[in-house]
C-alpha cells in the first residue's frame, strides 16, 4: 500500500464528513465573524490607527488576525474530536490491524483535519476588504502562509491531546483549560507589543502567538511589532513541534486497542 | 499461515502486572474457523489484538504476516458516509486497485443483501444491516485472516443468522480464515476448532463434538433450582447456570427420569449435549459430580 494513496483516501473522508455537517463549518466560521463584528463595533470609537486602518474599523482589522487564528483553532479542534471518535468507534484498529502505515494516519489527519481548517480560517481573510485594509498579494500570499503553519501546529497538537485523550468531555475539559487561554493569550484582542511586560512576555512565549503575529505582520506589510523578524522562524517550529509531537504520540504504543 | 509461539500479555492496573495472555500457542491455517471462547477477561480480545498487530505481546514469538481484517463489536464504519463510500476508502488506504474496488464491492455487497442498501448512510441502517456492512467493508481487502470481536453482539436471531451466512461464504469462495471470539456458544459450535480460554490460557482445544464427546454423558436433564432435589439421576454430572440446574446423563437414563418427573407434574426439558455443556461444566463454580 502508498502512503500516498492512503493519505489521499483517508483526507478525502475527513473532506466529506466535514461537508455532511454544515453546522461544524458554520460554528467554525461564524463563532470569529461574530467576534469580529461585535468586538470591532464594540471598540471602534476607543482604537483607531491600528494596522494602517485609520477609521471605526481600525480594531476589527487589529482582530483579523486573532479571529482567523480562532478559527483554525475551532476547526482543528472539531477535527481532533474525530480522531477520538475514531478510536471509540473502531476505524483506527481497523485500519492499523490491516498495517496500514501509521505515518499515513498522522499524515491523513494533519492534512484531513487540517485542510478543511485552513479553508476556513482562509475564508476569514475575506474580511480584508470590508475592513479597508490594502494587502498586496504577496502579503495576501504570506498571511494564507501563515494560517496554514499556524493550523499544521495546531492541528499536531490537537491531534498528539486527542490521541492521549479517554473521551471527547475530557478533550473539551483540555481544551477549555489549556487551549482557550493559550488562544486569550495570543496577541489576538489586544496589542502585546504595549502591554504591561509580565503580560507581554507571557504572549511572546505562547506558540499560538507566533503565526498569528506573522499573518498580522503579512496583512500590515510591516514585521511584527511583538516578535520582529521572528514571528516567521518561530511559526515553522510551531508546525513542526506540532506534527512532530502527533507523529511521536501516535507511534508510541501505550494506549490499548479495542481488539 | 500464522504461528503464535508461547506468547504472553500483561496490562499494568493499579500499579500491578495483570497477566491477560499468557503461553499462548497457537497455529491458523488458511480457510480455518476458529472461535474463541471464554468468560470475559479470560484473553479473547487481547489475543485478537496481538493476532491483528495492535497489540505487542510481550514474550513469545509470531511466524507469519497475513493480510489481516478486523470486525469489532463496535462497527467501525462512519455513519456520516454510505456503505460504498467507507468500503471504498478502506480499501484504497490498503491499496486496492481502483478498477478493482466497484468488481470488489458489488459482489461482496450481493454476499451481503446489502446492494439495494449501497449508497445509504450507514447512520441510517439498523445495528443488523452496519453489522453486515462493517464485514464487508473488512473484506474488501481481500483479508488471508478476518479477526471477528463478538460481531453478532445486540442483534437479533435473523441478524445473526445472516451474518454468519455471510462469513462462510466469505470462508468457501474466497478461503478467508476466521477467528472468532463469541460469548455465543451456538456461533462458536460451527468452528473448525474451538479453543477455550480462562485467565490468559487455552485450557481446552478441539472441535465442538469432540468436546461434546469428552463429556461423559449424551443427554441433559434440566429444571428450576426449586425442582432439582425431586431429581433422581444418581450418576449424573450435575451443574447450575442461571436459575436452572442440569444433569447430563445417558439418553435411557435421562428418558425414564423425565418420564417419571412429568408423572409428578414437575416441569423438565431434556435435550442432546453441546458446547454450552462443555462451557457450563468448566467455568461453573456450581459444577460437582453427584456422588451414588
Amino acid at each position: 500500500m502508498s502512503m500516498l494513496d492512503a493519505t489521499i483516501a483517508l483526507t478525502e473522508r475527513e473532506w466529506t464528513r466535514l461537508m455532511r455537517q454544515p453546522a461544524r463549518i458554520v460554528a467554525t466560521i461564524g463563532t470569529p465573524m461574530i467576534f469580529l463584528v461585535a468586538l470591532g463595533a464594540g471598540f471602534a470609537g476607543s482604537m483607531s490607527g491600528l494596522m494602517g486602518v485609520d477609521d471605526g474599523r481600525a480594531y476589527a482589522a487589529f482582530l483579523l488576525p486573532g479571529m482567523i487564528s480562532m478559527a483554525a483553532l475551532f476547526a482543528s479542534i472539531f477535527g481532533a474530536i474525530s480522531l477520538i471518535e475514531d478510536r471509540q468507534g473502531g476505524f483506527l484498529v481497523a485500519i492499523l490491524a490491516g498495517q496500514a502505515p501509521k505515518g499515513s494516519v498522522v499524515a491523513a489527519k494533519t492534512i484531513g483535519v487540517g485542510g478543511p481548517a485552513c479553508a476556513q480560517a482562509c475564508v476569514m481573510l475575506l474580511a480584508i476588504w470590508p475592513l479597508g485594509l490594502h494587502v498586496s498579494l504577496l502579503g495576501l500570499l504570506g498571511a494564507i502562509l501563515g494560517v496554514v503553519l499556524l493550523t499544521i501546529g495546531v492541528v499536531g497538537f490537537s491531534l498528539a491531546l486527542a490521541w492521549r485523550t479517554a473521551s471527547t468531555q475530557e478533550f473539551h475539559a483540555i481544551m477549555n483549560t489549556v487551549l482557550m487561554p493559550m488562544w486569550l493569550v495570543s496577541g489576538g484582542f489586544y496589542p502585546a507589543a504595549e502591554a504591561a511586560a509580565p503580560m507581554r512576555w507571557l504572549t511572546i512565549i505562547n506558540p499560538l502567538t507566533w503565526p498569528t503575529e506573522a499573518i498580522r505582520a503579512s496583512l500590515a506589510g510591516d514585521p511584527s511589532p511583538l516578535l520582529g523578524g521572528w514571528a516567521w522562524p518561530l511559526s515553522i517550529v510551531f508546525a513542526i513541534a506540532g506534527v512532530s509531537l502527533a507523529a511521536t504520540i501516535i507511534k508510541t504504543p501505550g494506549r490499548k486497542a479495542s481488539a | 499461515m500464522i504461528e503464535l509461539h508461547n506468547i504472553s500479555k500483561s496490562y499494568a492496573s493499579t500499579g500491578r502486572s495483570r497477566p491477560a495472555v499468557q503461553g499462548v500457542s497457537l497455529t491458523i491455517r488458511p480457510g480455518e474457523f476458529l472461535a474463541l471462547v471464554g468468560p470475559n477477561g479470560s484473553g479473547k480480545s487481547t489475543l485478537l489484538g496481538i493476532l491483528a498487530g495492535t497489540l505487542a505481546p510481550d514474550h513469545g514469538e509470531i511466524i507469519g504476516r497475513p493480510r489481516v481484517s478486523v470486525v469489532l463489536q463496535t462497527v467501525a464504519l462512519d455513519p456520516l458516509l454510505t456503505i460504498r463510500e467507507n468500503a471504498t476508502i478502506f480499501a484504497r488506504v490498503f491499496g486496492v486497485p481502483g478498477d478493482e474496488i466497484d468488481q470488489r464491492f458489488e459482489s461482496l455487497a450481493r454476499i451481503a443483501t446489502l446492494s439495494d442498501r449501497a449508497d445509504d448512510r450507514v447512520g441510517s441502517l439498523s445495528g443488523g444491516l452496519a453489522r453486515r456492512a462493517d464485514i464487508l467493508r473488512a473484506a474488501m481487502t481481500r483479508p488471508e485472516l478476518l479477526l471477528l470481536d463478538e460481531p453478532t453482539s445486540g442483534l437479533d436471531r435473523t441478524s445473526q443468522a445472516a451474518v454468519f451466512e455471510m462469513l462462510e461464504s466469505l470462508r468457501k469462495d474466497h478461503r478467508v480464515a476466521i477467528v472468532l471470539a463469541t460469548h455465543l456458544l451456538s456461533e462458536a459450535e460451527s468452528a473448525d476448532r474451538v479453543l477455550l480460554l480462562r485467565q490468559g490460557r487455552i485450557i481446552r482445544e478441539g472441535s465442538a463434538e469432540s468436546f461434546v464427546a469428552e463429556l461423559g454423558f449424551s443427554h441433559v436433564l434440566h429444571v428450576t433450582a426449586g425442582d432439582a432435589e425431586a431429581v433422581d439421576l444418581p450418576d449424573a454430572v450435575k451443574y447450575a447456570r442461571g436459575g436452572e440446574v442440569f444433569f447430563g446423563d445417558s439418553s435411557e437414563a435421562i428418558r425414564t427420569e423425565a418420564d417419571r418427573l412429568f408423572e409428578q407434574d414437575i416441569p423438565v426439558a431434556t435435550r442432546a449435549a453441546n458446547l454450552a455443556d462443555v462451557y457450563d461444566i468448566e467455568f461453573s463454580s456450581h459444577t460437582s459430580e453427584v456422588s451414588a
